[in-house]
């Protein structure tokens, strides 16, 4: 009878049916000395594997920065842009940190910190050709692939521009790297990904089109980590530290982000 | 099976549309015609006396024939200006379709050239013709007649394959036809209307080189 019952919870935890079961909120993690942290593994600079195969990236020192200031220990779980949502709400994980943008959708589901962090898409080159206004870069040539944000926004921020259309990104890029374009559109983490692999090519920042701020995900119910979250994105955000971690990451300072 | 279609959005674009045809066309115009320029060269070079010419269009041949276009493509567009040679879109599409289409047509002309019986040179050697005499009128003219089946559809095969000129950002039919895809959403829609778009150039071209062949081969 016993093992049938635990058959049962085991089912509906996979399944994600344990919104009334055992919640691990701020006094557990400190009762217990462990924090479990999601954090991903396939997004340069935010999360990654380095030459030694070891665990790096903004996320992952932003986890052990969480750990550190909770005074428990940290367990790392990887998670993906697929399953990040399911492991907080089956209770594997007590807080997810993996560049997850607040959407209503989602909220429904889980809760959301402050933001910690900020992607943007933009426009990418050399610094000389750094503009406020998109107009402002007149006949060069701006290559961006075909349909995206970057597309459609700078379609319409700059209609009479030198726009070259690429199939996807990946040309995109070829298309900068062999100065078949003189500016690009992509995500600027993706710029800073590029730079580190093509150290001798400038990929400064020359337009931002748009910034989506990332938050930290905690499961419903869980107020008082959520506010412990909050004071520490907010803490780190005075202190310097959250900037200090942008600048060694993306190689530059936080960006204004609002608040939640 | 109750998609509405919704073409309205689509034509609205029809002057995108008719200039990425004529882009089009343009594209296959300049290709066809250095193309077979090409194929000429390299067919007299083939069945010539002189072996290192001989290898070298067997070389070109084979090198472009056993490669994919589009990887042709992306060398000319992506590779070349690693050496200082920068092309734009269309230059690099031009230049890159006019070699790719050379070295079919150097084979199929060169098909055509050895299909002429040695009998038929001798004799136009016996009548007193200088060398270049004989390779122009006494080969060249009588294969371009027997292969010009083959060199027509080739060529109608290239109009096909410019559409893969997409891919460096040429802004040719099937670009257009992707662009307001992405703004449309009407795929189904789109690519309806630009497969119309090819099969009318298509048939136009086959029409205008059946009229060319009357003209050229028939009326002598």
């Amino acid at each position: 009878m016993l093992s049938l019952i635990r058959l049962f919870t085991v089912a509906a935890l996979a399944l994600g049916l344990t919104s009334g079961a055992a919640q691990a909120d701020l006094q557990d993690i400190l009762d217990a000395g462990v924090v479990r942290i999601g954090v991903p593994l396939d997004v340069p600079v935010y999360g990654f594997v380095d030459e030694n195969q070891e665990p790096a990236g903004l996320d992952i020192d932003i986890a052990n920065l969480v750990a550190e200031q909770l005074g428990v220990e940290l367990e790392m779980q990887q998670i993906t842009g697929a399953n990040r949502i399911p492991f907080l709400v089956t209770n594997k994980v007590d807080i997810v940190i993996s560049v997850m943008g607040a959407t209503p959708a989602r909220a429904k589901s889980i809760m959301f910190s402050s933001p910690y962090s900020g992607l943007f898409i933009g426009l990418f080159g050399p610094a000389e050709h750094a503009v406020s206004d998109p107009k402002d870069l007149g006949d060069l040539k701006i290559g961006v692939p075909r349909g995206t944000t970057q597309d459609l926004a700078i379609s319409e921020l700059h209609p009479d521009g030198n726009i070259v259309r690429f199939e996807d990104d990946a040309t995109t890029v070829a298309a900068y790297l062999s100065g078949q374009v003189d500016v690009f559109g992509t995500a600027n983490i993706v710029a800073v990904d590029l730079a580190k692999q093509n150290p001798d090519t400038e990929f400064a920042t020359v337009y931002k089109i748009r910034t989506s701020p990332a938050h930290m995900g905690v499961r419903h119910g869980e107020s008082d980590l959520l506010r412990w979250l909050d004071t520490f994105i907010f803490f780190s955000k005075m202190n310097g530290s959250l900037d200090a971690l942008h600048q060694k990451w993306m190689g530059e300072p936080l960006a204004d982000l609002p608040s939640l | 099976m109750d998609y509405t279609f919704r073409f309205r959005d689509v034509l609205r674009e029809q002057d995108l549309l008719l200039e990425g045809a004529l882009v089009t066309l343009q594209l296959s115009g300049v290709s066809i015609v250095f193309g077979l320029l090409i194929g000429v060269l390299g067919a007299a070079m083939k069945t010539g006396h002189y072996a290192p010419l001989r290898r070298i269009a067997g070389v070109y041949v084979e090198i472009i024939r056993n490669t994919p276009l589009l990887v042709q493509l992306f060398v000319v567009f992506f590779g070349l200006p690693s050496i200082g040679i920068k092309l734009g879109p269309m230059q690099a599409a031009m230049i890159t379709l006019s070699i790719n289409l050379g070295a079919y047509t150097t084979e199929i002309i060169r098909a055509g050239v050895e299909a002429i019986p040695r009998s038929q040179i001798e004799a136009g050697m016996s009548l007193g013709l200088s060398g270049g005499e004989v390779f122009r009128y006494v080969i060249l003219f009588p294969a371009l007649k027997k292969i010009y089946p083959a060199l027509a559809s080739q060529f109608i095969l290239l109009l096909i394959a410019t559409s893969i000129v997409s891919q460096i950002a040429a802004e040719e039919l099937f670009h257009i036809g992707a662009y307001i895809d992405s703004r449309t959403f009407r795929s189904f829609e789109v690519y309806t209307v630009i497969t119309a778009m090819y099969l009318v150039m298509a048939l136009f071209f086959r029409g205008a080189f059946a009229a060319i062949y009357h003209f050229v081969f028939v009326r002598r």
